[in-house]
């Protein structure tokens, strides 16, 4: 029980809940101009459109009934969007697939809704029955989006929802809704859409929930009636979704927000909407709060848009990463890896950037780097010996290994091994010392010899003999 | 200080129940307001809820001029009701008629205030409520909340909007439960620095940024998380 409390008590300083949301984010980071653009679908698209970021496409917009009652519906194409331009929650959207030759315009769930039924939705519309506050309201006619092709499988009728979530224009969580038949085809999630979460990094899934018609929400891992996993789906074009939540966030000015794409199969991300006041439920789909992650980012020095998502993807990415090394104990790094070496009286620590070369037998550093930790006198008695920097015949350069090794090895206890290592230019002996070092949050000591590396690009090389421990990523 | 000042407001001639009224007002809006940012009640906005529950208050007043929590439960409970049916049935039966929602919504309240007439006419005279005063303002108070039924409904569908509504009402009868207690309206009339300390407690409720109480059941799963995430609980 007390342990029960302790953890609730440490973990709800991570979770970020709708007081503190207002207050602090909302209300510091959203000005109100910023909101107003965000609560207008109409500013909203004006406002993108200005600063060349791709978003649906408009076909036309009805401003009031007189619009309305002049209107042409013959210029409307077969599939269309309806949607109200200060919506809240997605009230008043309507999709509509395909006209039949009776003239019903066909929903997604195959229902039928006739030309007067369409005016009454419209009506309605901009009656406010939708809006902010029931204020008179606008009616948007868009194109409706062809869903991207791979998410085909995922989704049932409608389009999946990719939601970036942003402050100060560094993204610092994300998700995508995926409509479902309990949703009838709606990507919202207190209608029975399912979510993802997304991998910030790597824009790959992760966990998924799924919310009941009463509230409950339960994890799950398949699509429904399916085999397939909604975990490990690379959102297509992460990259660029990102470039354009960030670029989204900046011009309409929102320093707290949510943006929102659809991913059309030929024109790629489209942004939707953008959110002022977005839900807390990611939390519960990404499994992990947003109030910590809020907090890491508020006194960032941000120096470019692409600095934003570089600080994104580094601090809150590696999802993915995390639950392969979950499972397989061994902690992931990349092929130039920062490795940070304990000098051997313990108090320095010098941060390099390692080679990791799984061609090689050991692991080595460069002879400026070792003295630096404090191996000045290995260096020094492995100087004295006169050996020549390669050696081209092996059987000469065992003989002198074995000459000279344990002698070494005698005068200079921190010397524990030596080796012969082969290269283009034949072979050469080094002496080889154990330094203690950390790897990507890892502890351990490395045996690793000792070279010229000066003329190298890198001043150090991790070679097979410390990477057992380790899986590589080469794409880090 | 604040005791015999009140006296004296008694004294010039004020009644004692619109003094105690007026006192019940900003301890009811704290309520209010705690519920909402503190436990996470969820409800219709501040006015109504606090509309209704003098609705309630004054609904459940005998002819003595006594409080009666039961009665006022009851008839303020079959109101509301009525007014939820008259809303939901005419919004349901002319969903795809077109014409101005102001319309619709005349055509639902018109509805609701017939259904109390005959409610009244039926029940009234037989049985327990002809000992309430019943007065006009909190009937026609809950006759409008037809209004906001109608636009719960048409936003967020019948369930969702019903279950607001019952929010509301369980909170607003919770309040006004309290208020109708002999030993907190002479408690009230004795304190009245209670109210004083509402606009304080409003104040600090203002700067509340931590979980409201809902918010523990809502997190749960994150709350209780371990630290690392094991490929168990990811």
């Amino acid at each position: 029980m007390m342990n029960l409390l302790q953890k609730i008590v440490k973990n709800r300083k991570k979770i970020l809940g709708l007081n503190e949301r207002n207050l602090t984010f909302v209300r510091q980071y959203d000005s109100k101009a910023a909101k107003l653009i965000a609560d207008n679908k109409v500013l909203t698209k004006k406002v993108l459109m200005k600063a060349d970021i791709p978003t649906t496409r408009m076909i036309t917009l009805i401003k009031d009934k007189d619009q309305l009652s002049s209107f042409d519906f013959g210029i409307l194409p077969k599939s269309f969007v309806v949607k109200p331009a200060n919506g809240v929650a997605g009230g008043g959207i309507e999709i509509f697939y395909n006209l039949d030759k009776e003239g019903n315009y066909v929903r997604g769930n195959g229902t039928k809704v006739s030309l007067q039924g369409l005016i009454t939705l419209m009506t309605a519309i901009l009656e406010g029955k939708y809006s902010h506050k029931f204020q008179p309201d606008q009616v948007i006619i868009e194109e409706r989006v062809i869903p991207y092709k791979e998410f085909r499988p995922y989704t049932f009728k409608g389009t999946p929802d990719i939601r970036v979530l942003l402050f100060r224009t560094v993204p610092v969580m994300a998700m995508v809704r995926w409509p479902t038949v309990d949703s009838n085809g709606k990507a919202n999630l207190s209608e029975g859409a399912a979510a993802s979460g997304i991998d910030i990094a790597t824009g790959v899934t992760t966990n998924s929930i799924k919310e009941s018609k009463n509230g409950r929400i339960a994890n799950i891992e398949y699509v429904a009636g399916t085999n397939l996993r909604y975990a490990g789906l690379k959102i297509p074009e992460w990259d660029q979704i990102l470039k354009y939540s960030v670029k989204a966030a900046d011009v309409a000015g929102l320093g707290f927000c949510a943006v929102d794409f659809l991913i059309d199969n030929e024109k790629g991300p489209l942004i939707v909407e953008l959110n002022a006041r977005p839900g807390l439920r990611i939390q519960l789909v990404n499994e992990d709060g947003l109030r910590w992650r809020l907090k890491q980012v508020k006194n960032l020095k941000l120096k470019s848009p692409s600095h934003a998502i570089r600080i994104g993807k580094d601090i809150f990415g590696g999802d993915i990463e995390e639950e392969i090394e979950a499972i397989a104990g061994k902690k992931v790094i990349s092929l130039i890896q920062p490795v940070t070496l304990i000098s051997k009286d313990g108090l320095k620590k010098i941060t390099v950037k390692a080679k990791v070369d799984t061609g090689a037998d050991y692991s080595s550093i460069d002879t400026s780097l070792a003295r630096e930790l404090g191996f000045s006198s290995a260096i020094k008695t492995y100087h004295s010996y006169d050996i020549p920097e390669f050696i081209t015949d092996a059987a000469h350069a065992h003989k002198l290994s074995q000459k000279i090794s344990s002698e070494i090895m005698e005068k200079v206890p921190e010397v524990i091994d030596t080796h012969i290592i082969r290269n283009g230019n034949g072979y050469s002996f080094r002496i080889a010392v154990q330094i203690r070092a950390n790897i990507n949050d890892r502890n351990l000591t490395i045996d690793t010899n000792i070279r010229d590396r000066s003329q190298l690009n890198f001043p150090m090389i991790l070679g097979k003999n410390e990477l057992t421990n380790f899986l590589i990523d080469p794409s880090k | 200080m604040f005791a015999s000042l009140i006296q004296t407001i008694i004294r010039s001639g004020i009644s004692e129940q619109t003094v105690l009224v007026l006192l019940y007002l900003p301890i009811a809006t704290t309520l209010i307001i705690f519920a909402r940012y503190v436990i996470g009640w969820r409800g219709y906005a501040l006015g109504t809820t606090t509309l209704l529950t003098f609705a309630l208050y004054e609904i459940s007043h005998t002819l003595e001029g006594e409080p009666e929590i039961f009665g006022g439960l009851l008839l303020g409970g079959a109101f509301v009701f009525m007014s939820i049916c008259a809303g939901y049935f005419v919004q349901r039966l002319l969903r795809e008629t077109r014409m101005h929602s102001l319309a619709k919504l005349t055509m639902a309240m018109t509805l609701s205030a017939i259904l109390s007439l005959v409610f009244l006419y039926n029940f009234h005279p037989k049985i327990y409520f002809s000992s309430l005063k019943l007065g006009i303002m909190p009937i026609v108070f809950i006759a409008l909340v037809v209004d906001l039924v109608i636009r719960n409904y048409v936003r967020k569908g019948f369930r969702k909007s019903l279950i607001l509504l019952m929010y509301t009402f369980a909170l607003c009868f919770s309040i006004f439960a309290l208020f109708a207690q002999d030993w907190f309206m002479t408690f009230t009339l004795r304190h009245p620095e209670l109210s004083v300390i509402s606009l304080v407690a409003a104040y600090f409720i203002g700067h509340w940024k931590g979980l409201r109480l809902t918010e523990y059941f809502r997190f749960s799963d994150l709350l209780t998380q371990d630290d690392e995430p094991t490929s168990e609980n990811r």
